[in-house]
């Protein structure tokens, strides 16, 4: 999907990066990479402030990446005129985006959707994405990871230093444990351990003295004589045992 | 202030890296030393500093930094120094008397669900405030002017112990973030205490609030005592965690040490170097 999204043969969707927070080089990355794919970017910038994303990105087509700032002024608490948590609706979004003539070639940056998770309910966040989706391709990057992904693929991809990006194979380079030959004990010996056919059968057919075998079985258990199962017992003086006086030490 | 923590930080009053959000987080020991050295570093340095005192009076942390060779009522009477003492100032909100208003920033104490927005105006205020009180002078003759601002605070989990959500706290330190680290350029050191035994449920906690912050922060100090144990040469182990922001160098880089905390000072060694057993 990765591959896709960097050659720009997708018809839109949403993709969704779990992170943890000093990763955010992707989201220069990302932008970067829609950048190339010719279309209007909008980034809403919740944990990263604008000076710190312009510092990554150096060199920006100005006319088509739109920063809305809503790192300063998140909440509205000093009354600037930057985007809020509260911002984040259908309507809002969508005069927002028409900026652009056409509102298919538009994609929409949001760092970090924990943010806005935190103020807006979770439903209102789902539907108003699920709106969007249809006209928009979305990133959202989100440091915090509270939600399941429904579908995984997993990605390998390396930055280069001119921000390239290069996707790798998916499964990371896992090395074939080569098979061990087993050392043969036998090999560097100065005498016989090996047995030839004829020994080896001997030596199968050998009954031991004391296992089981079907005629030892039966003139055990099946020819019981006469009295031969009785048990006779004869106590003797050391076998008085008396429940009070165990030890046959007192004076009683 | 420490000169062996000072080297491991490499900081220096002369030279210090600015917009800094740094926390550190307190397990099964008592990691206020960290406080005060930042404190007495940040005023050696001759930075205004916002202190929110929450745990300790005023004149505890004062004992404590003249044996770091600070005095904070000087500081204080400059207008170096603008300290909330949250003990006294709570007193006034929750006993309230005629003619004695307590101050705004902890009027969260009345309704914890309103928000630490007073805090954080009273944080603007003072860090954003004129750089020297009135009469104050230096040697030429005009304002004392000091450097970039910077805001403590010991400690978060009173806040939350008070009523406030964990979410209250992380806007909170989210604003200072961006008012005191990114607008101002100035440093910002927060303390949060975690309960290990602490046990509210997967949502709430210092647990998930420590999380949260340390997605926001540029440097952690994860202050923990032995697990063996009480010792008495070796009174914890710190991890110092940085996240470096810039562009260029993004990595995290992870160094451990065991401190032990003197009567003027901490000393800090690596793993079992402990001057105790070499």
């Amino acid at each position: 999907m990765l591959l896709e999204i960097l050659q720009g043969n997708d018809s839109g969707g949403f993709l969704l990066i779990k992170g943890i927070r000093h990763v955010w080089v992707h989201l220069f990355i990302i932008t970067c990479a829609l950048l190339f794919r010719d279309e209007d970017v909008h980034v809403i910038l919740f944990e990263v402030s604008e000076q710190e994303l312009k510092d990554g990105l150096k060199e920006i087509p100005s006319q088509k990446l739109h920063i809305h700032n809503a790192y300063e002024d998140p909440l509205g608490w000093t009354n600037s005129t930057s985007f809020t948590a509260q911002h984040f609706s259908l309507n809002y979004l969508t005069q927002m985006l028409k900026l652009n003539p056409q509102p298919k070639a538009t994609t929409l940056v949001i760092d970090s959707l924990s943010w806005i998770l935190r103020h807006v309910s979770t439903t209102n966040v789902c539907s108003t994405l699920h709106q969007l989706k249809k006209e928009l391709f979305w990133v959202c990057f989100m440091p915090i990871c509270i939600r399941e992904c429904i579908f995984q693929q997993e990605h390998s991809f390396r930055i280069d230093e001119d921000l390239t990006i290069t996707v790798l194979n998916k499964t990371p380079n896992i090395e074939s444990v080569p098979e061990e030959h087993q050392m043969d004990p036998t090999a560097n010996l100065t005498f016989n351990l090996r047995l030839s056919d004829k020994e080896r059968e001997a030596k199968e057919k050998l009954l031991l003295p004391f296992m089981f075998s079907k005629d030892n079985t039966e003139k055990l258990l099946l020819h019981s004589g006469s009295g031969s199962g009785r048990i006779l017992y004869e106590p003797d003086a050391s076998d008085d045992y008396d429940q009070e006086d165990p030890d046959d030490d007192l004076d009683v | 202030m420490f000169a062996e923590l000072n080297s491991i930080l490499n900081t220096f009053p002369d030279k210090f890296s600015q917009e800094e959000f740094i926390i550190i987080s307190e397990r099964r020991c008592d990691a206020s030393f960290l406080i005060h050295h930042f404190l007495s570093f940040y005023l050696r340095a001759r930075c205004k500093v916002c202190f929110l005192g929450l745990v300790q009076s005023f004149s505890h942390y004062n004992a404590v930094s003249q044996r770091l060779g600070v005095n904070l009522v000087q500081a204080k009477e400059k207008g170096q120094l603008v300290f909330l003492e949250g003990l006294q100032e709570s007193l006034s909100h929750l006993v309230p008397q005629e003619g004695q208003a307590g101050s705004e920033a902890l009027n969260f104490l009345g309704d914890p669900t309103k928000g630490l927005q007073d805090l954080f105006q009273f944080v603007r205020s003072s860090c954003s405030g004129p750089s020297g009180a009135l009469g104050c002078t230096d040697r030429s003759g005009g304002p004392e002017e000091w450097g970039p601002p910077v805001l403590l605070v010991d400690d978060l989990g009173v806040l939350l112990s008070l009523g406030v959500s964990v979410g209250t706290v992380l806007d909170f330190s989210h604003y200072c973030r961006a008012t005191v680290c990114s607008r101002l350029q100035g440093n910002v050191v927060m303390l949060l205490h975690c309960d290990e035994e602490e046990d509210d449920g997967d949502d709430e906690g210092a647990e998930q609030l420590l999380k949260g912050l340390t997605h926001q922060c540029s440097l952690t100090l994860h202050v923990q005592g032995l697990p063996t144990g009480y010792c008495r040469d070796i009174h914890g182990q710190m991890e110092v965690c940085w996240r470096r922001q810039q562009a260029d160098e993004q990595h995290t880089l992870n160094k451990l040490f065991q401190y032990k905390v003197h009567d003027k000072g901490a000393s800090f060694f690596a793993r079992g170097t402990s001057s105790a057993f070499l």
